[in-house]
């Protein structure tokens, strides 16, 4: 049968189907029409929150109820609506598809797929809006969920269910973070969700592209709204991608979901508020901005083993101006999350990648999730890290220096040196584990600073050859035993003869 | 003028109420053509709550063929026109 025949005979079926062809609907027409808002007249009977559909097929969310009047957003083409437009109301609460099915695939704010590759059927939806989970159901925090980054993994630990803020200038490597987190998933039994709100759709591409070619799309979902998508789409995007987060939640699963990032998200909301005619407050952000976020991060948590056991990890990520962080967005999204990852400029520029400022990045509930192996090099390092950075900030001023002081200095030079990592390049536990094992134990010091990058690629080849027991038992049971020390140490040893024997 | 606050309230709200009561007790029904004394009766039987009701017949050729209902707020949408405009829709997207 030929497509013409195929269409012809859809057509037809269409026709002779018995299909209801009275309509009944509640209806109301639009007054005023603004960028990306309608208001409407008429409604006898419709719901904060419930989708509405305009003559040309576009739907809008009803966000304003008053007396006489329903304030609207409109996702999509607005121009060709016009005063006096009939509008229905469809009785449903904006919810999306939700399933197995959306795995692997790029959708955009309101669920539709943007990707190519065909329709996405799945049978249940979700509300978007949702009440988080009760106390009752929750439970702390107990599991790590590694990132691949060896700074962030041994300092600043994260744990499933955990909200850890993401905070830096424009070109730190805030995404970069996200991104290697993501690909540090595979085979880790967690679903990935990243949410794009805001970006330029060249950083998408290149972003889905990544994720293509390191295969982390088998597990990953893309909710992408883009800086040329409407501001109404852009401010629905993070709880479309949080809906659909529960739903893996629901199912008992882990889940990562990212926000990249809510600083265009604020922006995006306070433009709609604007146009609503709603009051404005501090830098004219309208009231309710703070619960905007709040009721979006409080959506992810641990479940209790009662309820399933799932857990839902945000990574929400913000831009700060000249590294403002107590400016009115950032403050409050750091009052909200469970820690914050500060990037800088100057260590960027300094070569010091990931920019991680050490010193003022904290996680206040990721310590009790962190693997037993990672807690026992994990401690040692952030003590030798904090005293380099109390000595360093006075051996500026002074000349002569203790042999005690030189030797704390040195070692802290190494440290810092030794959590650089390239981008794309995560590492699984064990390797972190052994690296960090090595510069605490002082390995590190005999060699010059410059020349740590190189030892750490050396000794990760060399243990991938004669260590990979040590390794896989260090995977396997997460800690580091007397026994395993003590076989690390002898290979350790062993590498430094042959490899560093004259320095 | 000045009007007090309470009694441009009071003036407001009776209004309203009255725009909703009379909406309530009366329907409009659109169709391509003047229904004869009949087509009315059926219309009634058809959907009971119409007998309640004062009704207005208003033609117009808007419909191509079928008819609507309107009753307040809410629309009973049996014309030709929504249906072809639900085509159109559905193969933009």
């Amino acid at each position: 049968m030929s497509t013409i025949d195929k269409i012809y005979k859809e057509i037809e079926e269409e026709i002779t189907a018995k299909k209801p062809r009275v309509i009944e609907s509640n209806v109301g027409y639009i007054t005023e029409l603004k960028d990306e808002v309608a208001f409407l007249e008429g409604f006898d009977n419709v719901k904060y929150g419930e989708i509405i559909t305009f003559e040309n097929g576009v739907n809008g969310l009803v966000i304003d109820l008053s007396q006489t009047s329903v304030g609207c957003i409109i996702f999509g083409d607005y121009i060709t609506l016009k005063e006096g437009d009939m509008a229905r109301g469809t009785g449903k609460i904006f919810s999306v598809p939700v399933g197995e099915t959306l795995l692997g695939r790029v959708i955009n704010g309101l669920g539709q797929p943007i990707d190519n590759l065909g329709s996405i059927k799945s049978e249940k939806e979700y509300a978007v809006e949702r009440i988080a989970p009760g106390v009752v159901y929750r439970q702390s925090v107990s599991v790590a969920l590694q990132t691949g980054i060896k700074g962030i993994d041994a300092v600043i630990p994260i744990g499933r269910g955990q909200r850890e803020l993401i905070i830096g200038d424009r070109g730190t490597g805030k995404s970069t973070i996200a991104i290697d987190t993501v690909l540090n998933q595979r085979g880790q039994d967690v679903i990935c969700i990243y949410c794009v709100i805001g970006q330029k759709r060249a950083n998408t591409a290149s972003l889905i592209d990544t994720f293509r070619r390191n295969k982390a799309m088998d597990y990953t979902i893309v909710v992408a709204a883009t800086a040329s998508d409407p501001s109404a789409i852009q401010f629905v995007t993070p709880y479309v991608a949080t809906a659909i987060g529960e739903y893996f939640m629901d199912k008992g699963k882990d889940v990562l979901i990212i926000y990249d990032d809510l600083t265009k998200h604020a922006w995006a909301y306070r433009q709609v508020s604007l146009v609503l005619r709603r009051p404005s407050g501090r830098e004219a952000y309208p009231g309710d901005i703070f619960y905007l976020h709040s009721r979006l991060l409080e959506r992810s948590c641990r479940l209790s083993s009662k309820y399933g056991g799932g857990s839902l990890t945000a990574l929400p990520i913000v831009e700060t101006q000249e590294g403002d962080v107590s400016s009115y967005i950032p403050t409050n999204i750091i009052s909200i999350t469970d820690g914050q990852i500060f990037l800088e400029t100057d260590l960027f520029n300094k070569g010091i990648r990931p920019a991680i400022n050490v010193g003022t990045s904290v996680s206040r509930v990721g310590s009790s999730a962190q693997t037993k192996a990672m807690k026992k090099v994990g401690g040692k390092l952030r003590f030798d890290l904090a005293q380099y950075r109390e000595l360093a900030s006075f051996a500026q001023f002074e000349s002569e220096l203790d042999e005690r002081t030189k030797q704390f200095l040195d070692r802290g030079a190494r440290m810092t040196e030794l959590l650089k990592q390239q981008k794309n390049k995560t590492l699984d536990l064990a390797h972190e584990v052994v690296i960090i094992w090595c510069g605490i134990n002082g390995f590190l010091d005999n060699i010059p600073v410059n020349q740590v990058v190189s030892f750490e690629q050396n000794i990760m080849e060399y243990l991938d050859g004669h260590g990979s027991k040590i390794l896989k038992k260090i995977n396997q049971s997460k800690e580091i035993d007397n026994g395993t020390e003590k076989d690390l140490q002898e290979l350790v040893k062993k590498f430094m003869e042959l490899n560093y024997k004259n320095e | 003028m000045k009007i007090d606050q309470n009694l441009r309230e009071n003036l407001k709200n009776l209004i309203i109420k009255r725009i909703k009561e009379d909406s309530e007790n009366s329907a409009i029904i659109e169709t391509p053509y003047k229904l004869s004394v009949d087509e009315l009766s059926d219309f009634k039987n058809k959907f009971p709550f119409l007998q309640k009701c004062r009704i207005e017949n208003l033609v117009t050729d808007k419909l191509i063929g079928g008819y609507v209902i309107r009753h307040g707020s809410e629309i009973i949408d049996g014309s030709l026109a929504t249906r072809i405009n639900n085509i159109i829709v559905s193969l933009k997207i």
